[in-house]
């Protein structure tokens, strides 16, 4: 088994296919599970039951769901763009995929571990943009194409505030490699040089030593993943259901599988850029050199990305949604000067105190 | 350090390949296990909640979202340059270069408020304001 393990830590060509099929097919069961928390958290918030039904718990909702989506009629409507509308779904899938291949789960356990990391990141999920203008546009409908157009302008909106919070973790890091971003925040706090021990160390993480950007963070990742209260583009009261409402069977299941891994994705990017990724104040250290010491990393690692995407849910189900116009407000008059501001405080804080 | 290797990218292009055979797999298994429905007008037609389609699909849509896209290159283009800025600031810090992470400091200050003077020249410019007819 140590040796599995040792094999999968090194770089090479095959651990790393069977690393990607590993998450590539973890990611999906992931989701599944987390349609169904969605669903039971949902049903819990309103005080009703939620899916209870199939399997213990209503457990297996999900597998009953895409059993459904592959048996509905596969319909190519005559009035899309039918190559586009057949790559949209495609594209809503994958870069959030490819993403999840960039976050180190444990030491040395990232797919690939790049020194662009974030930048890297970030260039893939902004890709998602055009699964949503593509579906749009392709579709051949107002619906959809209104959908689209407000999504577009929603997510590349709020790109701009998440690189922008996200920088001054890279300003403390002084890295771009998600890597040594992790470790950075399990060496202890730092100031002039001199690592203070003691207490310290449970005040490493970069959700303390960044606040605001974590806030502004996580609320960027709201609006990049079409949460509520974010969710504007199938704002379903005004839209229909937005860009997909033009998609049925397998192709509608693709983009609801992207948005909810695009979920899961954008909360380790949170985990490992504010929560100390697969660290946990030394305990990640407990079996020195094991198998053990790796899947217990990768235990800490889920249990914090799903705290994170609890909090998803949970907003979810506490907010209103936005009107278009206090969205844009919200985006462009109120955290991007915040993000400017805190970005202009933590370059004078690290100059005077590192 | 590592030394930086292009060979680093090659398991993103795996997992990249990974999403492909899933997504056109995914796509695939449902075209050949999906019921095999019945031709109908209807179905060539887009959805819009079942009334008689009015007017065309691709309307003509606000001004206002292409000009957040303009706005949006000018500014992610300005972060993405912070980004290296980052990285060689943490780097002068962590060598305890003192007299370079000042400069630094200052140049990162310098850029932050010409950014800050370009975005309120779009705010009173009135760029952001949705509610207002043109």
């Amino acid at each position: 088994m140590d040796g599995v393990m040792n094999w999968l830590t090194q770089d090479r060509v095959g651990s790393a296919l069977v690393k990607v099929l590993l998450v590539g097919n973890v990611a999906p069961m992931l989701v599944a599970f987390l349609v169904w928390l969605e669903r039971r958290v949902a049903a819990w918030a309103q005080d009703r039951m939620g899916p209870n039904r199939v399997g213990p718990f209503g457990l297996l909702q999900s597998f009953a769901d895409l059993i459904k989506f592959l048996l509905k009629e596969d319909v190519l409507p005559g009035h899309v763009n039918k190559a586009m509308y057949l790559v949209a779904p495609c594209l809503a899938v994958i870069p959030p995929l490819v993403v999840l291949a960039l976050v180190p789960f444990a030491d040395r356990f990232a797919i690939a571990d790049v020194d662009t990391g974030i930048l890297a990141a970030f260039a893939f999920s902004g890709i998602g943009v055009y699964a949503i203008a593509l579906g749009g546009w392709a579709s051949n409908s107002k619906y959809a194409l209104i959908g689209a157009v407000r999504a577009s302008a929603q997510l590349i909106s709020y790109e701009i505030c998440l690189g922008l919070a996200a920088l001054g973790v890279f300003i403390v890091a002084g890295t771009l490699r998600l890597e040594d971003v992790v470790k950075m925040q399990a060496d202890g706090f730092t100031i002039h040089g001199e690592t203070l021990h003691g207490i310290s160390k449970f005040f490493d993480w970069n959700i303390v030593k960044q606040p605001i950007g974590a806030i502004i963070f996580l609320i960027a990742a709201f609006a990049e993943t079409n949460r509520t209260p974010f969710d504007l583009p199938e704002a379903e009261s005004e839209l229909a259901a937005g860009y997909h409402t033009e998609f049925s069977s397998m192709k509608f299941a693709l983009f609801f599988l992207g948005e909810y891994v695009a979920i899961v994705a954008m909360s380790s990017l949170f985990t490992t850029l504010y929560l100390g990724g697969w660290t946990l104040f030394g305990v990640e250290n407990a079996f020195e050199g094991t198998t053990a010491q790796t899947l217990l990393q990768i235990l800490i690692f889920l249990a914090k990305t799903m705290c994170v995407i609890f909090t998803f849910i949970w907003v979810r189900w506490t907010v209103p949604r936005f009107r278009y116009d206090q969205l844009m407000d919200l985006g462009w008059k109120r955290l991007m000067p915040a993000t400017l501001a805190w970005l202009a405080a933590t370059a004078c804080v690290v100059a005077f105190l590192k | 350090m590592r030394e930086p290797d292009l060979n680093d990218y090659l398991p993103v292009l795996l997992m990249l390949g990974w999403g492909v055979v899933f997504a056109v797999g995914a796509l695939g298994a449902s075209w050949l296990l999906g019921e095999k429905g019945k031709k109908s007008k209807y179905k060539d037609r887009p959805y819009e909640c079942g009334m008689p389609i009015q007017s065309e699909a691709h309307a003509r849509f606000g001004v206002k979202f292409y000009l957040v896209a303009v706005l949006f290159i000018l500014f992610d283009v300005e972060v993405v340059f912070m980004y290296p800025w980052a990285v060689s600031f943490g780097s002068t810090t962590v060598r305890g270069d003192a007299p370079s992470t000042a400069l630094l400091m200052w140049e990162i200050l310098a850029f932050v408020v010409i950014l800050f003077l370009g975005w309120a020249y779009v705010i009173k410019k009135g760029v952001l304001e949705w509610h207002k007819e043109d």
